[in-house]
């Protein structure tokens, strides 16, 4: 596995290319204090969490003027020995100075995710946290940020220590009732109430799920309706009011047009769809076929209509009742059965439709506290589901009377899988997949 | 190599050392058995009982593997009794009380009746190797032994010195001396040594005791013996046990006397079990406890001497009367001899391989209570294995390893070689992964046809495993075979016997076999399921032990290995990428470290 060769001291750029005022370059190893040296051209040790003003050379050639700071292991990011060097900004300067470095065999080039794989390995952080640095990077949205940075801070993981202590206390009970109390029994009410109350508490964190998915991935919110109801202009003067973090996608009147847009807070892609009306044409079934899977794949859909009579369409198409009801065109239609009118010329029912769709996307997550939330991934997803359905099933031989042989070993089975997520054993191939995912510098 | 007519010498007659020699003796191989004091073969030198908690399923190992521990128990047992009854039979342990007296002479017979063994009462002062190959031993008599292979039980008599309150005084056990010469010269050939300590609670004479103030605690009626060779319908005495209580006044007398203790002055600065503690320690640990259980037994039938279990202790004898005395039905309790603590040599185990042989000293096994473990069962099953390896070693250049899943022999033997034992080990059941399927009813199953392929078993002993085997076999087709209608479904008789409900001695079974047959087969059918369960968790864990670490595997090679964890590693050199994991202080990541550099090997 390529992260092994960890007695390498490796080197990145940490910013993205391009033309910037600065560069950051990050160095880890075991100890650098020589490299330093070397490379500044001072006699002295480092101070370490300083920045200082230095000149970077390589055998006498001047490479640039820098901002250099020091970190001492195992105080520092990767539990090694960390330079960060500040070079100046563009293509050119960086890569000259990690390329010169390296060509003198004082570095290699860092494999993508290694140095957050250099602090996991040397348990400067957990497999949660490790994860939260890709998805704060990854992030486009407050949210999203929010919920990775708590992470990082260890939110979620101790919580999960705090579930695994608790679940040690009551293996540890039935363990010395097993192996040194001949006569007596644990009272079986009071173990399926505290395994209960561990079980309860990943439920909570499960129940982040829909939410964690969805800040991840954005809201589907579709638009639909007859053609010409008014969706191109309501698309339009949305983005036009929200920040725009994607640029539309070009595309016929029959095929489908993305764009993303921030709203309080959630990523929220919004997809214009062909309108929707009865033909015969291949083509143009082929349209409206595309819009039906998108109306069944939204999380909320937008649908605009002119008279009262239009509602039958979306009724028809919105099984789920997930739709916002949008009479368009409020200055010249006038209906009822809408839950909101709007007009795109003068403005008008634009504010009540936004707050109308966070309602909506606070119900669509099924939360209004944010803060009571947590972000896991697919993976943390996964585990906690077995967690649950392995508990459930420990609470289920409860009521059947198991014998305590048994149910310690389910205990143990239980530990086994809650150790998975934060720290996993023997399992090479879920550390390598989480950290090849990461971008090289980080 | 050169063999002589008698190429082991085990040295010690206790039970690690009886179960090394016999176990030569039935594999056809002459050895040695290098005692002190002949009269002493077989001694139960503290509590007159055999099995217990976890240490049952040993002894149920060590008859399945040959061993003579529990047969020698059924035949003088006075009392037995199912422990655990109430927690599923994965845990059930027997324990019996034992006549002492009995129970060393059925030893003493049979080690004397074996033409196999030639005793020599004497005591080894030195050992001789010879290119890293054990050549000699030296007696205290000045006889040189010339042997290929010793295995050394000492037991507790490794510069043994025991400790009554402020009196000590050199000793191997109570009133016999210790051994001296055997440390040096481990020493001299590189072992480390260090000390361990245990303690052992006063005898009462019977007739001081008003029997009428404590409670009765009986044996069984319905008798499952550990041998498999022992016939269902033996009978035994069925002596009961009692049980009586300590107080706070008990306790008010052991705290203010707590400066006169050797362990709480410092006189004793080994470490002491934690599992089995005195009773001071126990006081002063849990302090919130205003009472501990004691447990009188007899030493034997009709015995006048009773065994305090429970006050283990090392205090002044003045203090164990008076705080004996606060105990209801002991007020006018007399002491036949006080309880001790004693402090020995141990030789940390990281130093032998799983066969129990010294990593660096060909034909040198340790076996026993200087292994750092205590207890009679765990120091039975080492010597077993010990002997068998030494012929394997020697005459066949082979050798016999039980795995974990396979037996608690083998949970006992890894954890000793790979943990940091800083005090005395004791056999429980938590320490085995594979639990559910290492259980008492099924030892046999696990381990006889083992035995039968190293011929460590006596030809009539194959043969009753043979009959139990066919029987076993016979049931368990006929169980799959037959099915039954049950609230209109129908299912085979095996899966019926799944519903904890259902009883395998409430049904109709055609064929006849004997209860303990029976009984396996109804816990095999219980258990499949949550067996298929443990084995599916600890897969990965098998997965590890296959992963063989070199012999000379350098661990300074494997890159960022914490400093803390690779000394352990470099110390106990683990065999396997199993071992690896379970060795104390070795971190995690480290070990994920480790296998990802092996398997990319």
């Amino acid at each position: 596995m390529h992260y092994l060769y960890t007695e390498d001291v490796i080197i990145a750029q940490c910013t993205s290319g391009g033309i910037g005022s600065i560069n950051v370059i990050r160095i880890s190893g075991e100890c650098l204090r020589g490299l330093y040296k070397k490379i500044t051209k001072t006699k002295n040790n480092p101070v370490p969490n300083t920045i200082i003003q230095k000149k970077i050379y390589i055998n006498d050639n001047l490479l640039d003027h820098c901002l250099i700071s020091y970190f001492m292991g195992p105080n520092s990011f990767t539990g090694e020995d960390i330079i960060e060097i500040n070079c100046h900004g563009g293509d050119f300067i960086a890569h000259n100075i990690i390329t010169k470095i390296c060509n003198e065999k004082m570095a290699r080039n860092a494999l993508p995710g290694e140095f957050t794989f250099r602090g996991y390995s040397n348990g400067k952080i957990d497999l949660i946290q490790a994860e939260s640095i890709n998805d704060l990077v990854k992030s486009e949205t407050d949210v999203f940020a929010n919920k990775s940075m708590e992470n990082l801070g260890g939110r979620l993981s101790n919580e999960i220590k705090a579930i695994k202590k608790h679940i040690l206390k009551i293996t540890s009970k039935i363990e010395y009732e097993l192996d040194l109390n001949e006569d007596e029994c644990e009272n079986t009410k009071n173990l399926y109430d505290e395994i209960k109350s561990a079980i309860d508490r990943l439920k909570k964190i499960n129940s982040s799920t829909l939410f964690s998915n969805i800040i991840e991935r954005g809201l589907r919110v579709v638009l639909a309706g007859k053609p010409n109801a008014g969706k191109s202009s309501l698309f339009n003067h949305l983005l036009g009011y929200g920040r725009s973090i994607v640029s539309e996608t070009q595309g016929t009147t029959r095929d489908t047009v993305e764009a993303v847009f921030e709203l309080s807070g959630y990523r929220v892609k919004i997809i214009d769809t062909a309108g929707y009306w009865e033909s015969e044409n291949i083509v143009e079934l082929m349209g409206i076929k595309k819009t039906e899977n998108e109306i069944l794949e939204a999380d909320i859909i937008l649908f605009l209509g002119e008279k009262k009579l239009d509602l039958s369409l979306i009724k028809k198409l919105d099984s789920n009742n997930k739709s916002i009801k949008i009479l368009s065109k409020s200055d010249v239609n006038k209906s009822n059965g809408y839950d909101v009118s709007v007009s795109t010329l003068n403005g008008d029912g634009i504010e009540e439709l936004l707050t109308l769709l966070l309602t909506r996307i606070h119900a669509v997550i099924k939360t209004r506290d944010v803060n009571a939330k947590y972000y896991i991934n697919r993976r943390q997803q996964n585990v906690i589901n077995r967690l649950i359905d392995s508990g459930n099933d420990m609470l289920n031989q409860l009521n059947k009377n198991i014998s305590h042989d048994i149910l310690a070993d389910l205990l143990h089975g239980f530990i086994d899988i809650l150790n998975e997520i934060i720290n996993p054993i023997n399992k090479a191939d879920i550390i390598n997949e989480i950290f090849s995912d990461f971008c090289v510098g980080k | 190599m050169k063999h002589h007519d008698i190429a082991i010498a085990v040295v010690g007659g206790g039970h690690a050392g009886v179960e090394a020699a016999l176990a030569i003796s039935r594999m056809g191989r002459k050895c040695y058995m290098i005692t002190m004091d002949p009269s002493a073969i077989g001694r139960m030198s503290c509590n007159p009982a055999i099995g217990g908690l976890a240490k049952g399923h040993l002894v149920r190992e060590v008859d399945a593997l040959g061993g003579i521990m529990g047969e020698a128990a059924d035949q003088t047992a006075i009392q037995f009794k199912t422990l655990n009854k109430s927690k599923g039979r994965a845990v059930w342990s027997q324990r019996a009380q034992v006549d002492k007296i009995k129970y060393s002479k059925f030893i003493y017979d049979a080690v004397l009746a074996d033409s196999n063994i030639s005793i020599i009462c004497d005591e080894v002062v030195d050992i001789g190797v010879d290119n890293s190959a054990i050549s000699s031993c030296g007696l205290r008599s000045g006889r040189i032994l010339n042997i290929s292979s010793i295995i050394i039980t000492a037991g507790t008599f490794l510069s043994g010195k025991i400790h009554v309150g402020s009196s000590s005084y050199l000793a191997g056990r109570f009133a016999e001396p210790p051994s001296v010469g055997i440390t040096s010269s481990l020493v001299d050939l590189g072992f480390v040594t260090h000390r361990l300590k245990t303690g052992t609670p006063p005898r009462l004479l019977k007739s001081s005791i008003d029997w009428d103030k404590l409670d009765l605690s009986p044996g069984d009626d319905d008798i499952n013996f550990f041998s498999i060779k022992t016939k269902g319908d033996h009978k035994i005495e069925n002596i009961p046990c009692y049980l009586a209580h300590t107080n706070e006044n008990t306790h008010k007398i052991l705290q203010s006397n707590l400066s006169r203790s050797p362990m709480y002055s410092g006189k004793i600065n080994a470490t002491g079990p934690r599992y089995c503690p005195s009773v001071e320690d126990k006081v002063v640990r849990f302090k919130d406890r205003t009472s501990h259980q004691l447990f009188l037994e007899p030493e034997w039938a009709g015995s006048k001497q009773i065994y305090v279990n429970g006050f283990s202790t090392s205090m002044p004898e003045d203090v164990q009367i008076q705080a004996l005395r606060t105990v209801r039905g002991l007020e006018e309790c007399q002491l036949i001899r006080p309880g001790y603590a004693i402090e020995y040599d141990y030789f940390p185990t990281y130093q032998l391989k799983s066969t129990l042989e010294s990593k660096t000293v060909r034909g040198l096994f340790l076996a026993g209570q200087m292994n750092g473990t205590s207890g009679y069962e765990e120091a039975a099953a080492q010597g077993l294995v010990a002997g068998i390896n030494s012929v394997l070693s020697i005459f066949y250049d082979d050798s016999f390893i039980i795995r974990r899943d396979q037996g608690y022999i083998g949970v006992l033997i890894d954890d000793l070689i790979t943990k940091n034992i800083n005090e005395p080990y004791r056999m429980f059941t938590s320490r085995a992964e594979y639990r559910l399927s290492l259980r008492q009813d099924n030892a046999d199953l696990r381990l006889s046809g083992l035995a039968l392929k190293y011929g460590l078993l006596t030809k009539k002993h194959a043969k009753i495993y043979n009959d139990f085997l066919q029987e076993y076999q016979k049931i368990k087709n006929y169980l799959h075979k037959t099915k039954v209608k049950f609230n209109n479904k129908t299912q085979t008789l095996w899966d019926h016997l799944k519903k904890p409900e259902s009883n395998i001695f409430n049904m109709s079974i055609k064929i006849p076999a004997r209860p303990s047959v029976l009984f396996a087969v109804e816990s095999e059918t219980k258990y499949e399921g949550y067996i298929s369960i443990q084995s599916d968790r600890v897969k990965n864990i098998k997965k590890l032990e296959n992963i063989k670490i070199p012999r000379t595997f350098n661990f300074l090679g494997v890159p960022n290995l914490s400093s803390e964890s690779l000394e352990k590693l470099m110390i106990v050199k683990p065999e396997t990428l199993g071992q690896a994991i379970r060795i104390d202080g070795v971190r995690q990541s480290d070990v994920s470290m480790l296998s990802l550099y092996l398997y990319k090997k």
